[in-house]
């Protein structure tokens, strides 16, 4: 029946312009897993420190994944410090353009245990793709991250773990920061042919979320009964942990890219 | 005489021009009764001209034949036309018609199966398709030709001549809500596509429709319907033996419904006294509904929804109406004065959620919230006055030559307060303002036309002045203003800017002025078949949101021409009309439905071509008439600044979403005799051809199948109707569009990418009816 339109008006268009695709994503862990004492680690030298992170425990609840058509405007820029509205559209001072993607699922990814782990089924626009929101919404009673760890210094070795949700109190409410936008990274730089099938990575590496301030300052958190420190949203650590978790550009975790098939 | 213009009538050819002096005798005529719907037919003669006690609601009926003629013996042979009706009755001319596909449809007559409300009968409109996106409960939302009329934006309906498109209805502006009376007070359809006909005013975009009351029968009317979802409906009517056009009638109904959330009950009275040169109807009429709404394919599919389930129980639809219009008729020699007057006051009020929630996201200045939920609601609340007259005059220039000039006045006045606010989902309270505004409305037009009959040439030329004026008192001003130190929720409709203390509201006033030539052209190429060609300017008011202060056109304006063939031959007792109209309308500023918004938006200038095919065949007892419409629908290629980056559904240069390129419908009657008993059975198809969506996609084509049957035995009238006989499972309306609702959409985090939106079709439903005319006894 759909021939009909086109044997009446054969010279004419017969869309409406646009094609929606399903796509799929998944995440991928960009950072080598190895083994120690028969365990897996991610270990690592953060920029401008010989002390050296072992990470055993790496878990964040990632997802879910928004594409949009226009690059970031803010180069390395957060786009958290600014509003949005939940459209399909933005109509605050950044500009992503036109929502062109969307994978509405989150999962919870143990970066020791599996280096790919599909986010699950979406849909699309046939075109192009230049930027990207992941969303870290709590989604249910668990911390959005775990991380567990230890900092090897030369003199010393120090435990510390973190469970951060993003919600209060790890937002600063009462100071106006957006709650909403503090769940979200957003202006992800991306470049994506969106097309039927495709298989979106999103790639994070843990190693980014530490920096030299982390291990400067872990010494001032107080340790807990079992020699660990618990990172607090009070502690300088903490907030430094916190918001490279969601840090853009370069330096940042975070890279979307088509997956390798 | 009287089996001659019996005929004529039957062919359209009961107002034949010059001779307007021919008027009287039609009237005359008139005065047979008709058999009533589901009586057989008797050996009296036919019925001619009008449907009693009503008669044309626009000034210039139109001069086509009807699509349905009025009811004639199958027994008798039809007597050949070309020898009896022309030359008797108008001299030998052929048929007049303004646009080749004007139509007027007598209802009891033409209608196979007995529908439970008034709007279900416009379908039997050539090219016209209505739905309920969400239930009995919903607006109704009209296709024609080309046009997704939305809720009356683009056809302009009258009732008994009373305007009844709702201007700034904040659900949508031109809104039609035609629950003032019950089906069996509809007598007559008369449609106008296009906007050939300088009479034709605001709203008629891709045509008018006119709809004529009265009741078929004289005396005393009781009937009871039950069946399917526990519905009831109750109708009480009487009919002035003598004056025909004074009557009463008045129903109440309730159903449950299909599914869930369908439910809702209506009622209506009115009636109508004729005296003379006299007329005055009124009446009033209340509703309440609730509807479903739409569902998300996908969630059916994935059983996580039923079919008929809904996502919000909060929708629906409600309103009263009082309303009144009066006529003064008067001929005097060669000339004709009609003027008429009405007046309506409606509240009413709409909830609908399209996008579960999606639209409430944190907006700057505003404290931390989750989505409380996009449910909308729309109330309005309004007074309508209108006046329009006119004059005709008809002229003999020669013996072959025949002219008429006429001319007419119009004035509406609307004083409408609209509103619009979203509610909570956990209690149902407002908490944020869309819409909160007064508009005074004042529509005023002119028009004239003349036109010279030469007897196989009938040329028709006019025109039409049209004056908007507006007053615009928007309560909410200022509907999202933050600024660095604002109040922190006080974001909406705020008291405050960074210039310091405020009022939150404003004025804004417009006016202007549009010229719209009209004219048609009509020849007999050979005896029965016309050559019909019309065209003209129409005119739309425009969305009160959209208005800007000082503008100086304020309305949307189009252009629309058709071309058309209409062939008419009878013999033995075979009569058949048969149509083929092409046409095309460029519209400037087209309208296009924003769902986030619940409302119409701008979307810039579009075209429609098409052509329409009417078939209409009467072979003794059974009668056929079918029609098929085919559109092709476009965007321009401009487009509003803020269009093209936030929707989907409106891309230069293709398809216009959801406006169906193919829609057919077939009613089939067939009414016999069996001893006294009167039998009259009916089926009636419909089939919709797959509808273009936004992002290319295509909704399925929907095919239904109603029949229905009636017996009558004396004052006894026994009717069965089944509506979608076949019990198909169909989406009677589809969407493409993004909404979320948490609980049913299989995910936890906001699906914003359109997804497909439906709105199943009815399932079978199984309606007894019994009626009763104590007076036919006697």
């Amino acid at each position: 029946m759909r021939l009909l339109p086109l044997l009446l008006f054969a010279a004419c268009t017969t869309a409406t312009g646009g094609r929606q695709v399903a796509i799929s994503a998944e995440v991928h862990v960009d950072a080598e897993v190895t083994e120690r004492g028969g365990e897996p680690v991610i270990a690592f030298s953060p920029e401008g420190t010989e002390a050296e992170i072992v990470l055993t425990r790496a878990e964040l609840a990632v997802g879910p994944l928004y594409l949009w058509t226009l690059p970031p405007d803010l180069d390395g820029e957060n786009w958290a410090s600014h509003l949005g509205p939940a459209r399909a559209w933005a109509t605050d001072q950044v500009n992503p353009g036109k929502l062109v993607g969307e994978v509405p699922h989150q999962v919870r990814v143990d970066f020791l245990a599996d280096p790919i782990v599909p986010l699950g089924p979406g849909t699309a626009i046939e075109g192009e793709a230049r930027s990207a929101d992941v969303w870290l919404e709590p989604a249910g009673a668990e911390p959005t991250l775990r991380v567990e760890g230890e900092v090897h210094e030369i003199d010393q070795i120090l435990p510390f773990r973190a469970e951060i949700t993003w919600r209060t109190p790890w937002l600063d409410e009462e100071g106006g920061v957006n709650a909403t936008l503090l769940r979200r990274v957003r202006g992800l730089p991306t470049e994506l042919s969106l097309t039927d099938d495709q298989v979106i990575a999103v790639g994070i590496d843990p190693r980014a979320w530490f920096d030299l301030a982390f291990v400067d300052t872990l010494p001032d958190v107080p340790a807990d009964e079992d020699a660990r420190r618990t990172l607090r949203p009070q502690d300088r650590a903490g907030r430094a942990l916190e918001t490279r978790i969601r840090l853009l550009g370069s330096q940042g975790p975070w890279a979307v890219r088509e997956a390798e098939l | 005489m009287r089996q001659p213009f019996a005929i004529a009538t039957l062919l359209g050819l009961a107002t034949p021009l010059p001779a307007l002096s021919s008027a009287p005798a039609a009237v005359e005529e008139a005065e047979s009764e008709p058999p009533s719907r589901g009586e057989a037919p008797e050996e009296s003669p036919p019925e001619v001209h009008d449907t009693p006690g009503v008669e044309p609601t626009h000034d210039s009926k139109p001069d086509g034949p009807s699509l349905v003629p009025h009811r004639h013996d199958p027994d008798e042979p039809f007597p050949d036309h070309a020898d009896a009706d022309w030359k008797i009755t108008v001299e030998g001319r052929p048929p007049d018609l303004r646009a080749a596909g004007d139509v007027r449809i007598d209802v009891p007559e033409a209608q196979a199966v007995h529908t439970q409300d008034i709007e279900n009968t416009l379908s039997m409109a050539p090219g016209l398709f209505m739905t309920r996106p969400g239930g009995e409960g919903a607006p109704m939302q009209i296709f024609l030709r080309g046009f997704d009329a939305r809720h009356g934006q683009d056809v302009a309906f009258r009732v008994d001549g009373m305007p009844v498109n709702q201007v700034g209805n904040p659900h949508g502006h031109g809104l039609v809500d035609l629950r003032l009376a019950p089906p069996e007070a509809l007598a007559a359809i008369e449609v106008r596509p296009g906007a050939a006909d300088p009479s034709q005013g605001d709203f008629a975009v891709a045509g008018s429709l006119d709809m004529e009351l009265g009741l078929s029968e004289p005396g005393l009317l009781a009937g009871l319907t039950v069946g399917s979802f526990n519905t009831v409906r109750g109708v009480l009517g009487w009919r002035h033996p003598e004056e025909r056009g004074t009557f009463l009638v008045g129903e109440l109904y309730r159903t449950s419904g299909y599914g869930q959330s369908r439910g809702g009950m209506r009622g209506s009275v009115l009636g109508r006294v004729e005296r003379g040169k006299f007329r005055l109807t009124g009446g009033i009429a209340g509703s309440d509904f609730s509807h479903a709404g739409l569902i998300r394919r996908i969630d059916v599919e994935e059983d996580r929804q039923d079919f008929f389930d809904t996502n919000d129980p909060g929708q629906g639809m409600g309103g009263t109406v009082g309303w009144a219009v009066g006529r003064f008729r008067e001929e005097i020699d060669r000339t004709e004065l009609i003027l008429r007057a009405s007046a309506s006051r409606r509240d009413s009020w709409v909830r609908y959620n399209y996008t579960g929630f999606l639209t409430d996201d944190r907006r700057p200045g505003e404290s931390p919230h989750p989505q409380r939920g996009d449910l909308l609601e729309q109330r309005m609340a309004s007074t309508t006055v209108h006046l329009d007259g006119t004059v005709r005059r008809d002229l003999d220039l020669s013996d072959a030559v025949g002219a008429r000039i006429e001319g007419g006045i119009w004035a509406r006045y609307d004083d409408v307060d609209a509103s619009s606010v979203r509610l909570r989902a956990v209690d149902h309270v407002s908490y944020r303002t869309e819409l909160d505004l007064g508009l005074r409305q004042t529509d005023l037009a002119l028009w004239a036309g003349g036109q010279i009959d030469t007897g196989r040439l009938t040329a028709r030329l006019g025109g039409r002045a049209q004056a908007f004026h507006y007053a615009l008192h928007d309560h909410c001003a200022a509907l999202d203003l933050w600024f660095p130190g604002a109040v922190t929720d006080d974001v909406n409709c705020p008291r405050l800017d960074r210039n310091g203390v405020r009022r939150t509201d404003a004025f804004s006033a417009a006016s202007g002025l549009g010229l719209a030539p009209r004219g048609s052209l009509s020849y007999e190429v050979a005896p029965g078949h016309k050559l019909i060609s019309g065209g003209g300017r129409g005119f739309r008011s425009i969305e009160a949101t959209s208005l800007s202060e000082g503008e100086r056109a304020p309305f949307g304006d189009l252009w629309t021409v058709d071309l058309g063939w209409h062939g008419v031959t009878s013999r033995e007792r075979l009569f058949t009309s048969h149509r083929v109209v092409g046409f095309v309308t460029a519209v400037a500023r087209d309208l296009v439905f924003d769902e986030d918004l619940g409302t119409n938006i701008l979307g810039g200038p579009s075209t429609r071509a098409g052509m329409t095919v009417i078939s209409e065949i009467h072979h003794g007892p059974f009668r056929a008439h079918t029609s098929i419409t085919a559109t092709y629908a476009v965007y321009g290629e401009e487009l509003p600044p803020s269009f093209s980056r936030t929707r989907y559904d409106r891309e230069p240069g293709q398809l216009i979403p959801y406006v169906p390129p193919v829609i057919a419908r077939s009613d089939l009657t067939y009414t016999w005799k069996l001893g006294e008993l009167g039998l009259r059975h009916g089926l009636a198809g419909s089939f919709i051809g797959p509808r273009p969506l936004p992002l290319s996609a295509w909704a399925e084509p929907v095919f239904t199948l109603d029949a229905g049957t009636e017996l009558r035995l004396g004052a006894v009238e026994v009717g069965l109707a089944i509506t979608n006989v076949l019990d198909a499972r169909y989406a009677l309306a589809e969407y493409n569009y993004a909404s979320w609702f948490p609980q049913t959409s299989g995910t936890g985090f906001p699906t914003r990418l359109p997804t497909r939106q439906i709105s199943p079709g009815p399932p079978r439903a199984i309606m007894v009816n019994l009626t009763l005319h104590p007076d036919a006894a006697r």
